[in-house]
């Protein structure tokens, strides 16, 4: 949010033996200026753009652990779909055209936004088909099945997270801010390092922060697990 | 009260003493209240049905539309009850003056005599033929009375047609009906706590 993707770049970068420099001062001032481009980012083994791919890379799995679970993190995802009619597929791209990801999040009636509450699939389909117009109370229900939507409402709003790698990697380019939250900017440099090995270059580091990189996913897996 | 008043009033009726932790919420309870509300409708109006004194207070205006004499008794009559009935013709006021239920179907139909010709009468054929015969005529059923005709007689509470209309009842039936209602559903809260 408000941490530079430059911070994560150039903290990749320095593991990595990539900010520019022969001296402490080149260094420092490699290090520390904005933005980062090719002049103070690189190395033969690792240059200005694979460093950023990296920064992409960790961010993903980032976005993929959160997605998939019930962390109240999933709201730096936040976006709603379009309204969807009962029976129909849960849309795979916001209302604004951001790629969904990961697991369907909260629902709401799309006319007075309530929140609809989750129920057996067998229970949504008996009232929202209704035979005989029997049951008339309203009900604010819906189920999944696979990708595709029940509900007792005539059109319900999904709640999901979204991403777009295009997009942030334009933020990145720009000099912008992480999507995720500030306190993540050191599990991204983990995660990045992880993946951060050429050849038999780096691999052992590599290998140890994976599982510094492994600790800070945990975070996402109990409430993953609590949702499913 | 609307239905889905009603609807409400009864679930925290039912919810009185119980563990708040443990009691189902509205939407586990609400489609078994729904499918409670024809059955409990039918219990109270057969208690009612059961007390001539209060017979009256389930007494609904229904309009039959008639034709030669014919028409359709509406499902909600209590058949049972139809000594407590009478017609009218909003056209013609000497017909709620002068009339009679006959409860024998082949009396309906037979001659009929000096002091009853004078009557306009109606019976029950079956479980929804309604037959009415207008005084100075004898029956014939390709010729008679053609129009509306208003039947008042106690009547099972109509389960409204959405969830905003009201519970046509007294107030006092209205109370019943949400007890009756509380009542049957803590009897399944109740059976499946004991499961």
């Amino acid at each position: 949010m408000g941490v530079p993707y430059r911070f994560i770049q150039r903290a990749l970068a320095v593991r990595i033996n990539a900010i520019t420099g022969t001296t402490t001062a080149q260094l420092e001032a490699a290090y520390t200026t904005s933005p980062l481009t090719s002049t103070q980012v690189g190395s033969p083994i690792f240059s200005f753009t694979p460093i950023i791919d990296l920064v992409m890379i960790a961010e993903g799995r980032f976005v993929t652990a959160i997605a998939n679970s019930a962390h109240p993190d999933r709201s730096y995802l936040r976006g709603l779909t379009s309204g969807v009619a009962n029976e129909a597929a849960i849309p795979i791209v916001t209302s604004g055209g951001v790629p969904v990801v990961g697991v369907p999040g909260n629902v709401y009636d799309a006319a007075d936004r309530t929140p609809c509450v989750r129920r057996p699939l067998s229970e949504v389909i008996t009232r929202s088909r209704n035979s005989g117009s029997f049951f008339r109370n309203e009900t604010y229900w819906y189920a999944f099945n696979g990708r595709t939507a029940y509900h007792t409402r005539t059109s319900v709003i999904i709640e999901v997270c979204a991403y777009s790698e295009a997009a942030q990697r334009a933020v990145l380019v720009a000099n912008g801010n992480m999507l995720l939250p500030d306190n993540l900017e050191g599990a991204l440099v983990d995660e990045g390092l992880r993946q951060a090995f050429r050849d038999d270059e780096f691999t052992l580091q590599a290998n140890q922060i994976g599982q510094v990189a492994d600790k800070w996913l945990e975070i996402y897996r109990p409430a993953a697990a609590a949702a499913a | 009260m609307t239905y889905a008043e009603m609807i409400d009033r009864a679930y925290f009726q039912a919810l009185r003493g119980m563990d708040a932790n443990t009691a189902p919420n509205l939407d586990d309870a609400t489609t078994i209240m729904e499918a409670l509300v024809p059955t409990v409708f039918q219990e109270v109006a057969l208690q009612y049905a059961g007390d001539p004194d209060q017979q009256s207070l389930l007494r609904r205006t229904h309009t039959i539309s008639m034709s030669n004499g014919a028409g359709t008794l509406p499902d909600e009559v209590l058949s049972q009850c139809l000594n407590n009935a009478s017609v009218a013709d909003p056209a013609d006021i000497s017909v709620g003056k002068f009339q009679t239920f006959v409860p024998q179907y082949p009396d309906f139909i037979g001659p009929r005599d000096n002091i009853q010709i004078q009557l306009n009468w109606w019976t029950c054929k079956g479980d929804t033929d309604f037959l009415f015969l207008e005084a100075n005529e004898e029956y014939d059923p390709s010729s008679g009375f053609t129009g509306d005709l208003e039947l008042t007689a106690p009547s099972v509470p109509a389960v409204p047609a959405t969830a905003s209309d009201p519970v046509v009842v007294p107030e006092e039936v209205a109370s019943d009906l949400v007890e009756a209602l509380a009542d049957s559903l803590r009897r399944e809260i109740n059976k499946k706590a004991a499961a």
